[in-house]
């Protein structure tokens, strides 16, 4: 396998005397998709915002490619630039277009050429769709147009990993599509992946790997055949029984 | 029909004086809605440390200035700096100090919420692209601030202009003043001018400020 370019070690979390996450080891490779399932508080969002930072930890270390991440490191905004996040209301910002939203990290943070990234931008507006909505602003597009912008400007930085937090969780049923596809297809161009989510049937399709958790700890993993058809705690038993709807009763009959 | 004095306007210099009295009410606001803008906002932003003693300090300041009337602000410091303190101050000086420092403390108070208004979501994907602090103030916070703050800071200003009317008790001859001189003088021939003299005031007050308050909602609509 190749190297890993995330490596938790020993994380721990905690608000005021709430533990949040407890000893999460986790390593993530080049290319590598995981999907991290568990109930609602079990500590999923929170792992993915200790990656990149937003939260300070209390014990343990996250290292992307040897380098620590950390809310006070020297080189934080280097290293936020390599992890692309994007977050379940999207957060674009609502007084700029669609194209300076993707351009401004880029242009400002990383100093690239504006020509240059405006066309990278485009050229990724395409791929997802939105070609036509380079100039709109936020509040003329739908949720799942937000969405793929919010992916497109996450890309634009060229992050190492994509951290996605429950990207579909806010969105109307019909427009959930078109943003997991986006997802399916950036796991096939080979892009080492972080997804929180709710919905089994793309996690089954997209993930390499699954992760359970609950209650701040990883209570099983595997590849998600083995996950989804044959789960080996009651834990992760009873979650995925809560996606499954039987009719107990036999039909009244009504004649 | 009854006489309603509006004749008075006309005579001699009258209504170029309202005129000049009008000016006066706008530079004293002009000049302190000026301060008030560049002090308000770095107090505004000041506020959102978390300094507890710099918290209060400001608190203090803003409640003092709100609970004093502005006539009772304008006292202390026309008279009563002058006997206490020995400074000799002009009437328009002082107006501006009061003005000042009450558009300070209110203009302060809408930096503040106009910034703390802003989802700290915003701060958070900003600051996810690798962004610096700097650049996140500049780029992603004050535009949406200042979107927000702009119709309140009109309103201010509106409020403001109309509040220089008191001025005239500490001797400054702005538009008010102005009219109660040429109603004054005019009462032995026109007796009627006061209802003349005070709507051309109206009238002139409606002028200058109406367009402001359009601009505001107009501002309001488009941001909104």
């Amino acid at each position: 396998m190749s190297e890993a370019i995330l490596e938790i070690s020993h994380l721990h979390k905690t608000f005021d005397i709430n533990t949040i996450i407890e000893d999460l080891d986790l390593s993530v490779h080049e290319g590598e998709v995981i999907v991290i399932l568990g109930p609602s508080g079990c500590g999923k969002s929170t792992l993915l915002r200790c990656i990149n930072a937003l939260e300070s930890i209390q014990g343990g270390q996250i290292k992307l490619r040897g380098e620590t991440v950390s809310k006070d490191g020297k080189n934080l905004r280097g290293i936020r630039q390599k992890i692309g996040m994007v977050f379940q209301n999207y957060e674009l910002f609502p007084h700029m277009t669609v194209l300076d939203n993707i351009m401004l990290a880029p242009v400002k943070a990383q100093g690239r050429k504006k020509d240059e990234v405006r066309e990278e931008a485009l050229v990724l507006l395409k791929r997802v769709g939105l070609e036509a909505k380079a100039e709109s602003y936020p509040r003329q597009l739908s949720g799942g147009q937000k969405q793929r912008t919010a992916i497109v400007r996450a890309l634009c930085t060229h992050p190492d990993i994509l951290l996605f937090d429950e990207v579909t969780a806010a969105l109307d049923p019909e427009m959930v599509r078109e943003v997991l596809e986006v997802i399916l297809d950036l796991a096939n161009q080979g892009k080492t992946m972080l997804v929180v989510t709710h919905e089994m049937q793309f996690a089954r399709a997209v993930a390499d790997r699954v992760i359970f958790l609950d209650e701040g700890k990883i209570i099983e993993e595997g590849t998600p055949d083995e996950f989804f058809d044959s789960p080996k705690t009651d834990r992760a038993k009873r979650f995925l029984n809560t996606f499954t709807f039987e009719r107990k009763s036999s039909p009244v009959n009504i004649y | 029909m009854a006489d309603l004095g509006l004749d008075v306007l006309f005579k001699g210099r009258n209504f170029i004086r309202l005129l000049e009295g009008l000016g006066v009410a706008l530079r004293i606001s002009l000049i302190a809605i000026l301060i008030s803008i560049v002090f308000g906002t770095l107090l505004g932003i000041l506020r959102q440390r978390e300094n507890l003693l710099l918290k209060f300090i400001m608190r203090l300041y803003l409640e003092v200035i709100r609970i004093l009337p502005q006539l009772v602000l304008l006292f202390i410091v026309y008279f009563g700096t002058t006997r206490s303190f020995g400074w000799d101050l002009s009437g328009e000086a002082a107006s501006i100090i009061v003005f000042a420092l009450w558009g300070t403390a209110e203009m302060s108070d809408l930096v503040r919420g106009a910034l703390t208004s802003i989802s700290v979501h915003q701060y958070e994907s900003a600051a996810a692209l690798g962004l610096s602090g700097a650049h996140i103030y500049l780029y992603v916070i004050l535009p949406q601030a200042v979107r927000r703050l702009i119709p309140l800071l009109i309103n201010l200003v509106t409020r403001m202009i109309k509040t220089t009317s008191l001025v005239l008790m500490i001797g400054v001859v702005e538009i008010l003043k102005v009219s109660q001189q040429i109603i004054e003088a005019n009462r032995m021939k026109s007796p009627n001018a006061a209802f003349g003299v005070y709507l051309a005031v109206f009238v002139l007050y409606f002028i200058v400020c109406w367009p402001i308050s359009m601009l505001a909602r107009k501002l309001e609509k488009r941001w909104g």
